[in-house]
């Protein structure tokens, strides 16, 4: 043979489409599959199949998928069954096989009747039994195996490469999209196959929709093994039921209590309204049970087990997703927020009756002005959005952390009335709301979890930290009116101004500002001291006729400096128990002084970067003041004094009293200490120029609030809102234990806002932002739920289910929930799992009121889903067993059947290839 | 922002406290400009040096601050501390009272400093004197019970400044969650340890 010869071999092997792709799927199987016999799985369904390998292969133009489906073992399985039934445990192997001749084929061995088939999630094992396969499907939707013939091309590949390898793992095939579940498979260990064939009708006939007329089809679909039925077809059967509970909507009930604390709980639909009952008939033999058009043995409440699920209503987010919103979700926002509170409430209402009144802030309140329209205006106080009554009592409840207001209870009551429900509600809907708002309100809180983290916010019991909790409030509150919050901001603002020019307190300094708090409570201090100095001031000019009621006190205040009183002329504290060196004779006194004046972050900042931006002389003279205030005390008080002892006092290092002599660097000639001293006149304190200007410093504060546009008052308050909400998520939590023991993770969140508020890292306050919105939904539901079945126990006859076991199954509802909610919950997926005759099945059964599914619902619930399993023992050619599939799943708008047949007469072989 | 080696990887504050006369500003210029005057003026309020040093081949702005120990500036003292990645605490080793107040200026720190995990040293200074009154032992157990660094120094003959320094900043560039900007999210299990007991070799 000549070297042309071997060319035109290579030349012939010009390899078809389906060739290529019959030795790209066969490399796929040789690197990912081990062949010959499978492992056989123990029965008890605690495996999930998982994608264990994807591949792509070229078919012509066209990319199918191959994915490798595995078993793999399902960790949390130990909530499968929440009373593991030893009894059944026997049955799970069929007595009739005999296994003991040969190792069987594993396709074949996995599709026999197997009455636990349902607790598994996986389609396929429902479907056809199987727990391992190949899955094919094309890689794009628009580009579907659109007919058979192009399904059994490429089956017919798969099959050559099955029989070739030795693979017996069933390979299946989409045709046509996904979504169809038209799914077509084969599997064979080269002596006996199995055909899975299925068939997906959307118009469905009525005649097939029961247990007697698919037995026929069953029977009808074994062909020739029908002949001998000497053995019962065996039967599994679940249905699906979704039980209505009461409407969605709910409705939030204004309650005094409710009044002062963050508000939490639900918005406006309860968290579920659907709950899912799947009732689960374990194996029967055909004849056991009946079902057919006019009749039905399937009595929910007496299924061998339900699996129970609750669905969660659209909007299932609770308050604090409400409050924190703001923060993270600019659609939220249902106002313009970057324009000041006056403005915003200029804009929509009438505009000529609010300039002057927000402008001009000697005006008592907010409530003294009258919005809206004009013949609206003979009613008392305002129309804005906020009741007078109802605006007040906020505002005293930030000053005062309570308050009384007669007109109060009855606002509240209007406001319940009128907004709130629409005349369709039923009184046992009210009642259910109000038993609600008692819940989530929780009367009884027994323990506050106070986090030990160095939150940088306002202390709770502060003004600052009811101011948070007011305007985050007013938003829930009136939440169909945005303009309430900067409403409830003016009137506050209002009021702080009245409190400050009357000199009464605002809020608690106990040692100047405070700088572990945020920047707002800090200005609140600030304001405060303002205050206090304004009093001491007040105090030092010991006048007489002082006129109390000048609300413009400040500006003559300049004009009575000459009317200090005498005896304050040399501003002494005490005496000291040293001489003067300036006068042996005369004790030194020690000065009244000036504070210097208090700082807040802000301020610091300002003046670090000022004094930075200095060159040393600007900066040494610039921080003179204190000093040099300090020597002008001095001299008053000691008027025969020398410098030596000013430093005595004052700086007490640089003075040896033993030696009697001034520090070195205190005698450098033209020194500033030195220098300033001879230039100092005495001056008592009373009289100098303030170091702390409070005058000037709360009107600049004053200014900042009065301009701050809406945002910006909303950030002021973030860090304490985000602190009071997680207070309030730990007080709700432990009134009601609804959280287990999640220490670990509370240390963890408390850690996250701290460094959330002292370094404004938006991430964590992100982080926060969804646990406490994650946790409220958790909680709402299972408030909820505990109200539903303690509800459902008040009408059971007994044995009643325990509290104790309602918790148990409202944490396992909640959790399965969860887990479908948020993919990252780190819960996985359990069914829950309850036999109706139990206690607790009992309830669920009263609470979703099953007794009323009528004899029609029974017949046409949800979904219908029947397996049918029959084996023939002897089968004709080689007698050999040969098992029988079918799954049927029956929908509204869906009807399916899946087939899985065992044949022994294995007509395909690799020996035409 | 320009790819120019020579900017600085980040700019540091660093606060030197401590009672008054112990030789804070000395310290400071000794550092800075590496002169000594002993006719140092007492600091008023407070002073500023700025100045960059390298470490590991990056180089590092610092912003030192030099605070007034005088009893009268305490209340000014707290609004120093905002921002700051390092504190230097100095006592002089002939004045056992600086050394006594120490615990004072330590509480402080830990009252005042916004960052949690700042870092302290102790700096014993005039140890070029002959009539010292404080062990370096003594020096060496508060610093130690305390969890700073710790290191003896005289700013008039020069020894231990430059090293005091070095160590101080070392070790905050160590300890990335104080200077970088886009802070990762709070780890657990940070341990305080980390910060303390260290000294300078030399």
């Amino acid at each position: 043979m000549d070297e042309n010869t071997v060319f035109e071999i290579n030349d012939f092997t010009n390899v078809t489409d389906m060739e290529s792709f019959g030795a790209a799927f066969e490399s796929i199987l040789q690197k990912h599959v081990s062949f010959g016999r499978r492992p056989f799985l123990p029965n008890d369904v605690k495996y999930k199949m998982v994608v264990t390998a994807t591949n792509f292969v070229k078919v012509g133009t066209r990319t199918v998928q191959i994915e490798l489906l595995q078993p793999v073992a399902n960790s949390s399985s130990e909530h499968v069954f929440n009373h593991p039934d030893d009894e059944n445990e026997g049955e799970n192997k069929n007595p009739e096989i005999d296994e003991s001749i040969v190792v069987p084929f594993t396709a074949t061995k996995e599709m026999q009747f197997h009455e636990d088939v349902f607790l598994s999630h996986d389609d396929l094992t429902v479907k056809f039994g199987v727990r391992e396969c190949i899955l094919i499907s094309s890689s794009d939707d628009s580009d579907n195996f659109t007919d058979e013939s192009q399904y059994n091309i490429i089956v017919g590949e798969i099959k050559t490469v099955i029989h070739m390898t030795g693979c017996e793992i069933p390979v299946f095939c989409y045709i046509k999209e996904k979504t169809l579940d038209f799914i077509q498979g084969y599997a064979s260990d080269g002596n006996e196959c199995i055909n899975f064939t299925s068939s997906v009708l959307r118009n469905i006939n009525k005649r097939h929709c029961n247990l007697h007329d698919l037995l026929l089809i069953f029977k009808e679909h074994l062909g020739a093994g029908s002949s001998a039925f000497h053995d019962d077809v065996r039967i599994c059967s679940r249905f699906t039921h979704i039980v209505k509970l009461r409407k969605s909507k709910y409705h939030r009930l204004y309650t005094t209590d409710s009044f002062t604390r963050l508000a939490n709980g639900l918005v406006d639909t309860l968290p579920f309204d659907t709950i899912q009952i799947v009732a689960t008939w374990k194996g029967f033999r055909e004849n056991s049970l009946t079902e057919n058009h006019n009749y039905s043995d399937f009595d929910v409440n007496y299924a061998s087990y339900w699996s129970v699920k609750i669905n969660p209503s659209k909007n299932i987010f609770g308050v604090f997703d409400e409050i924190l919103g703001v923060y993270s979700d600019n659609k939220r926002k249902q106002i313009k927020t970057d324009i000041t509170c006056g403005d915003i409430l200029e804009k929509h209402y009438v505009q000529q009756t609010t300039t002057n009144a927000f402008q001009k802030l000697t005006v008592n309140s907010a409530s003294d002005v009258r919005f809206g329209n004009s013949h609206q205006s003979d009613r008392e106080g305002t129309t804005g959005p906020v009741a007078p009554a109802i605006i007040q009592a906020w505002v005293d409840f930030i000053f005062q952390g309570h308050f009384s207001n007669d007109h109060f209870s009855d606002e509240l009551q209007l406001m319940n009335d009128s907004n709130v429900y629409s005349k369709d509600a039923s009184h046992n809907d009210i009642k259910i709301d109000e038993d609600l708002e008692n819940l989530f309100n929780c009367p009884n809180i027994s323990s506050s979890n106070d986090f030990l983290a160095p939150y940088k916010c306002a202390k709770k019991d502060t003004t600052t930290w009811r101011l948070a909790v007011a305007l985050a409030n007013v938003r829930v509150y009136m939440r169909s009116e945005p303009h309430a919050e900067p409403q409830l901001w003016i009137e506050f603002l209002l009021q702080l101004r009245k409190k400050y020019e009357n000199m009464e307190d605002v809020e608690i300094v106990p040692n100047g500002i405070d700088h572990t708090l945020c920047g707002f409570s800090q200005k609140m201090q600030m304001i405060q001291l303002c205050i206090n100095a304004r009093k001491k001031r007040h105090a030092i000019l010991d006048c007489a006729h002082m006129d109390k009621n000048d609300e413009f006190f400040d500006a003559s205040e300049t004009f009575r400096k000459n009317e200090i009183c005498e005896s304050d002329v040399m501003g002494r504290r005490e005496k000291s128990s040293m001489m003067l060196i300036g006068d042996p004779e005369l004790p030194m006194y020690l000065p009244i002084t000036q504070d210097p004046c208090p700082l807040t972050d802000e301020m610091i900042d300002q003046r670090n970067s000022h004094l930075f931006s200095l060159e040393e002389e600007a900066r040494v003279n610039e921080q003179m003041e204190l000093i040099l205030s300090d020597m002008q005390s001095f001299k008053a008080a000691n008027p025969s004094a020398v410098f030596a002892d000013f430093l005595r006092w004052h700086s007490p290092k640089d003075y040896n009293e033993k030696t009697e002599t001034i520090s070195e660097r205190m005698l450098i000639p033209n020194n500033v200490w030195l220098r300033s001293w001879d230039n100092t006149k005495p001056v008592p304190a009373v009289n100098q120029k303030r170091i702390f200007n409070y005058t000037k410093i709360a009107e600049e504060t004053f200014e900042q609030f009065e301009n701050a546009t809406l945002e910006t008052v909303r950030q002021w308050i973030k860090p304490t809102v985000f602190a009071a909400t997680l207070e309030r998520m730990a007080e709700i939590e432990s009134a009601y234990e609804t959280l287990e023991d999640k220490k670990a993770q509370k240390v963890k969140i408390a850690k996250t806002l701290a460094n959330a508020t002292q370094n404004i890292v938006m991430a964590d306050y992100n982080t926060i932002s969804n646990y406490c919105c994650q946790s409220e939904i958790i909680h709402n539901m299972k408030i909820y739920l505990i109200h539903l079945f303690e509800k459902a126990r008040e009408s059971m006859e007994p044995p009643l289910p325990s509290n104790e076991d309602i918790r148990k199954a409202v944490k396992s509802l909640v959790n399965k929930t969860v887990a479908n909610i948020w993919e990252n919950s780190g819960l996985t997926e359990t069914d829950y799992i309850v036999k109706p005759q139990e206690p607790i099945g009992r309830a669920l059964a009263v609470l979703c009121q099953v007794d009323k599914i009528t004899e029609k619902q029974l017949l046409n619930s949800e979904r219908k889903e029947y397996i049918f399993s029959w084996i023939l023992k002897n089968s004709a050619a080689t007698g050999h067993k040969l098992f029988y599939r079918m799954y049927a799943d029956l929908r509204s708008d869906k009807h399916s059947l899946y087939f899985a047949n065992n044949s022994d007469c294995n007509f395909f072989s690799s020996s035409f290839i | 922002m320009s790819d120019d080696s020579s900017s600085p990887l980040t700019t540091l504050k660093i606060l030197i406290t401590g009672e008054s006369g112990v030789g804070k500003s000395s310290l400071m210029l000794r550092f800075v400009d590496d002169v000594f005057d002993p006719e140092q003026a007492a600091t008023i309020g407070v002073d500023f040096r700025v100045t960059s040093m390298a470490i590991d081949g990056n180089r590092v702005k610092l912003a030192i601050w030099d605070t007034a120990g005088q009893e009268r500036f305490r209340t000014l003292t707290p609004n120093y501390y905002r921002g700051a990645q390092g504190v230097i605490c100095v006592y002089d080793v002939t004045s056992r009272s600086s050394f006594e107040k120490l615990n004072h200026w330590m509480m402080e720190v830990d009252t005042y400093c916004t960052s949690n995990n700042i870092i302290k040293m102790v700096v014993a200074n005039k140890i070029d004197m002959m009539n010292r009154v404080v062990s370096r032992e003594e020096g060496l157990k508060f610093a130690k019970r305390h969890r700073t660094l710790f290191i003896e120094a005289s700013a008039k003959t020069k020894e231990g400044v430059q090293c005091a320094f070095e160590e101080l900043i070392e070790k905050i560039i160590q300890t990335p969650d104080l200077w970088e900007n886009d802070r990762p999210a709070f780890r657990l299990g940070d341990t305080p340890d980390e910060n303390g007991g260290g000294m300078c070799g030399c």
